[in-house]
């Protein structure tokens, strides 16, 4: 065990460059793991000091924590294509070592222990780093996240937990040990004469057709359908979310089929345009991504995930908040206005929430509001509960509880009718607990109308029965407020005041302000301007992702590094020979150049594919059928996603070839440096 | 005649401290244009280190290395590269195309380096080759020609710009006698027919009693020289066995 470690301590000494790559990729990774849990936990922190205000704020965290989880897992997966190629490379470059070990009496399972040594001290390194960059990046992104957002402005000063950091040393570790165990396996098998024979001449070959035939095939089919029926007019959830999953793994089934005949067409259809443009270093960049064709496709694939990654946050997110969260609030608030009162100061964002230890309205509040509007208004009391088995998304999402008369009584704000009506409803209700749900949520605890379900409450189990499903506010789900002693509630978190008419807006809020004016720690808000601070939460979290992902496509620019420095390795004595037939510096160069460009333009458009093809096949396949919306516009609320995803997928691709182009630069430089007989040498190893 | 290539005490030291070697220690040469002269000596003896100073492969660590009246030492990287691309052709014993071109395309490559036309890229690359006598080799990559095919293509390489200097670094080493001698007869008509000057360094007696001259290396320095109408195969062996006794 002792020689083995020592050997593949050794070895990576050997490589440096290479080795530092892909422990880096590892730690990019796992760094954005320990990121994402510290950054959640900070918000909950300070801020979570109330039941109410944990069930407003813990939801939030959560779904950060799970986009940005995502995220970090991405780029684990990411870190993982990396070391898979720098191991595939380093093993075929380490052919001849190989055999030399094995005739001088290695066994093949030595042999593999010690790559895989090497693929473990890359992942425990990278992790270690990972660890503590984690806690820099997690500050980064709240420092991040801080400049930009209105409403994210108050992080507390906690770090990841030791739990989270554990697993995502572990991730980071079997990651590097997957990656290097295939490459590993296969060079081992081969015999030790066979080893120390010279590898065969690199030629370009083609691809085989059938896999980019059945690719086309299959996509040409999945985006007939979804054209032509698409589900989202009449799924319904949970199958939604698995026909969802099933055809977006289709669609990147297929985009993994065509991509090395992609590959294959994109550089020799740029071939004739780059010898005429560039010269016979165009020409040759060209060539080599044919040559290297499986070196490519990894290249791409680790970029194209982090490409992938932005659109189909954006398209995703774009999708929930505008497209379904917000669908009918902004209609219903132009009908009907809102003014609440709360007890914190909402326009203040998560600062608003420090210090507060009563989160409700004073004793009194409603008759005193229900006074002043009279019959321009209804009131909604409003409280925030938190109940796992109604939870939109996760198991912290919080739902309201309410007086379903009033409910009924304020718009379709609130709630509206998928399945159910009033009349059935203000009945269940008369009887004890009743429950307004989304169809997302009553169709994962296998509810309908009038069925019933017993819930967690601090008292104790608690019955309700389903009174209505369709979309709520947000998708929270809403319990009468016969449930109201379960939980324990007294005074309301908010008192909302719908409007008869939109004439209605500025008394309303005039009145308010007033009764505001006479209460310490009550303030008013326009609902208007809460949702479009909602909406600003979105995009702080979005740029809390974004922050991520940049270093998503980072590590997939280590990549196109690696792959770089391995083919400059492996293409040395070419290299030399260009530079001998007349070739300047400048000119080889361009070559590598040249290679990095198209690794990143080819990167960044599939990653556009894929990342606005999962978007558009989650869209058109779900559909509204998590909140219920009748006659949905399936289409146009795929296109509306799409349309800030795709320009934010134009910016990746006009940014990301740039850097793929400036990181392969690196390499060719420090390799060209020396005289021709440098460059021609053979057993050199770049970097 | 005033020489085309020159080494004036040209002396190379490869790495440092204990560890430095002396390839070559203070060698002067002189060759005419026109003229074919072959390097030979032992193993270390720094024949390929000379050619490669000679051709400004490599940077000298004493001493000048002329082509004409242009040393190379002082020359900035481009300009050097300009030159040797116009001015000295190279052929080497491995490796000597790269694999993703055509052999045509092989050809052209220095003319295409040069930002020459097209046109006249694949019309000058199909004369090298057929003076080579490949013209129906034009369109085969490396991968489906023999070796001796192979290197002749790189000699049309490096006659294709028609420069005052070809440079051949054991041009026959990997060949078997047929194709060695068909390379060797192209070298020597580049001297005769074209007015070429070649230096080709060489382990083989064979080779190179096709040379005018043949200049004997040892320890990094000019041991002996062969030259003349009597110059045979057996006469370099003769003259090489004495140097290593």
């Amino acid at each position: 065990m002792r020689t083995l470690l020592r050997l593949a301590w050794h070895n990576l000494r050997a490589s440096p460059v290479r080795s530092a790559l892909s422990v880096l990729a590892v730690g990019f990774g796992v760094a954005t793991l320990v990121a994402a849990d510290g950054m959640s936990r900070s918000i909950t922190s300070e801020i979570a000091r109330t039941a109410e205000a944990e069930a407003i704020t813990s939801f939030m965290s959560e779904q950060l924590d799970v986009g940005l989880t995502a995220v970090g897992l991405v780029i684990v997966l990411g870190a993982g294509f990396l070391t898979f190629n720098a191991f595939a490379m380093a093993v075929a470059q380490r052919r001849g070592d190989f055999g030399r070990l094995r005739a001088a009496g290695m066994t093949q399972q030595q042999v593999l222990g010690m790559v895989l040594t090497e693929a473990a001290l890359i992942g425990l390194i990278g992790s270690a780093l990972g660890i503590a960059g984690g806690a820099l990046l997690g500050r980064g992104l709240i420092e991040l996240v801080s400049a930009t957002s209105e409403m994210f402005n108050r992080f507390g000063d906690v770090g990841a937990s030791p739990a989270r950091m554990a697993w995502a040393a572990a991730a980071g570790t079997l990651i590097a040990l997957w990656a290097a165990w295939v490459p590993a396996r296969r060079a081992v098998r081969a015999t030790p004469l066979a080893a120390l024979r010279p590898p065969p001449p690199d030629t370009v070959r083609l691809p085989p057709l059938w896999p980019a035939i059945i690719g086309v095939t299959g996509g040409v089919a999945l985006w007939l359908y979804l054209a032509l029926a698409p589900p989202g007019v009449w799924i319904q959830p949970p199958m939604a979310s698995i026909v969802s999953g099933i055809f977006a793994a289709t669609w990147l089934g297929c985009l993994a089929l065509i991509l090395p005949v992609l590959i294959a067409a994109t550089a020799r259809s740029v071939r004739g345009l780059f010898s005429r443009v560039v010269g016979p270093s165009g020409r040759l960049a060209s060539d080599n991504l044919r040559r290297h064709r499986s070196h490519a496709a990894f290249t791409v694939v680790t970029l194209a995930v982090g490409v992938g990654m932005i659109v189909g946050v954006t398209g995703y997110m774009t999708f929930w908040f505008e497209e379904i969260f917000f669908r009918i609030s902004d209609t219903a608030l132009r009908e009907r206005p809102a003014v609440g009162l709360f007890p914190l100061q909402a326009d203040a964002g998560l600062n608003a929430y420090v210090g507060v230890t009563q989160f409700t309205l004073p004793e009194g509040l409603g008759e005193e509001v229900r006074a002043a509007v009279g019959d321009r208004a209804t009131v909604l009391p409003v409280h925030f509960v938190i109940v796992p088995e109604l939870a939109f998304m996760g198991d912290r999402y919080f739902s309201f509880v309410m007086d379903p008369a009033e409910l009924r009584d304020s718009g379709n704000m609130m709630f509206t009718f998928a399945a159910g009506n009033w009349e059935e409803a203000m009945a269940i209700a008369d009887r004890g607990c009743a429950m307004f749900l989304t169809p997302s949520v009553a169709r994962r605890q296998d509810l309908w109308v009038e069925d019933s379900l017993r819930l967690t409450t601090p008292s104790g189990p608690l019955a309700c029965t389903v009174a209505g499903v369709g979309p709520t506010f947000v998708g929270a789900s809403i319990l009468s407020d016969a449930a109201a002693e379960a939980f324990r509630l007294t005074e309301p978190v908010g008192l909302v005041a719908f409007g008869r008419s939109p004439q209605d807006h500025d008394d309303l809020l005039q009145a308010l302000t007033a009764i505001a004016d006479g209460h310490e720690g009550v303030w008013p808000m326009d609902v208007n301007r809460l949702t479009a601070y909602q909406r600003e939460g979105m995009k702080s979290v979005q740029t809390a992702m974004d922050g991520m992902l940049i270093l998503a496509v980072l590590s997939a620019g280590l990549g196109v590094v690696n792959t770089t420095v391995i083919g400059l390795t492996e293409r040395r004595r070419e290299f030399g020979l260009m530079r001998a037939a007349g070739a300047t510096r400048r000119q080889v160069r361009s070559v590598v150049v040249i290679e990095g460009l198209l690794f990143g333009v080819l990167g960044a458009v599939v990653g556009m594919a894929a990342g606005a093809g999962v978007v558009v096949v989650y869209t058109t396949v779900s559909g509204g059928s998590s909140m219920g919306f009748p006659d949905f516009p399936v289409w146009e609320a795929a296109l509306a996603s799409l349309r800030p995803a795709l320009g934010r997928g134009l910016m990746a691709l006009l940014l990301t070839p740039l850097l793929t182009a400036f990181v392969a630069w690196i390499p060719a430089r420090h390799l060209l440096r020396g005289p021709v007989t440098e460059t021609l040498a053979e057993g050199q190893r770049a970097w | 005649m005033r020489a085309i290539l020159q080494a004036r005490k040209l002396f190379k030291r490869y790495g440092t401290g204990e560890a430095a070697v002396d390839a070559l220690r203070g060698v002067d040469l002189a060759v005419a244009p026109g003229e074919f002269v072959a390097i030979m000596g032992p193993s270390g003896s720094g024949k390929s280190t000379l050619l490669h100073l000679l051709g400004g492969l490599d940077a000298a660590s004493g001493g000048e290395s002329l082509l004409g009246e242009v040393g190379l030492s002082n020359l900035p990287d481009a300009d050097l590269t300009r030159l040797r691309r116009r001015s000295i052709g190279v052929v080497f014993q491995f490796f000597n195309l790269l694999p993703t071109m055509t052999a045509a395309e092989n050809v052209g490559l220095p003319l295409a380096l040069d930002g020459i036309a097209p046109g006249e890229v694949s019309a000058r690359a199909a004369g090298a080759l057929a003076w080579v006598g490949l013209s129906g080799r034009a369109d085969h990559t490396p991968d489906r020609l023999s070796g001796g095919e192979q290197q002749r293509v790189a000699l049309a390489r490096a006659l294709v710009f028609e420069p005052k200097v070809i440079l051949a670094d054991e041009p026959t080493g990997n060949l078997d006698r047929a194709a060695g001698e068909q390379v060797l007869g192209l070298l020597r008509r580049a001297c005769d027919e074209r007015g070429q000057t070649v230096v080709m360094v060489t382990h083989d007696d064979a080779a190179a009693a096709h040379a005018d001259r043949v200049v004997f290396l040892l320890d990094g320095q000019i041991a002996d020289e062969l030259a003349g109408p009597d110059l045979s195969p057996e006469a370099v062996a003769r003259a090489r066995s004495r140097l290593q006794a």
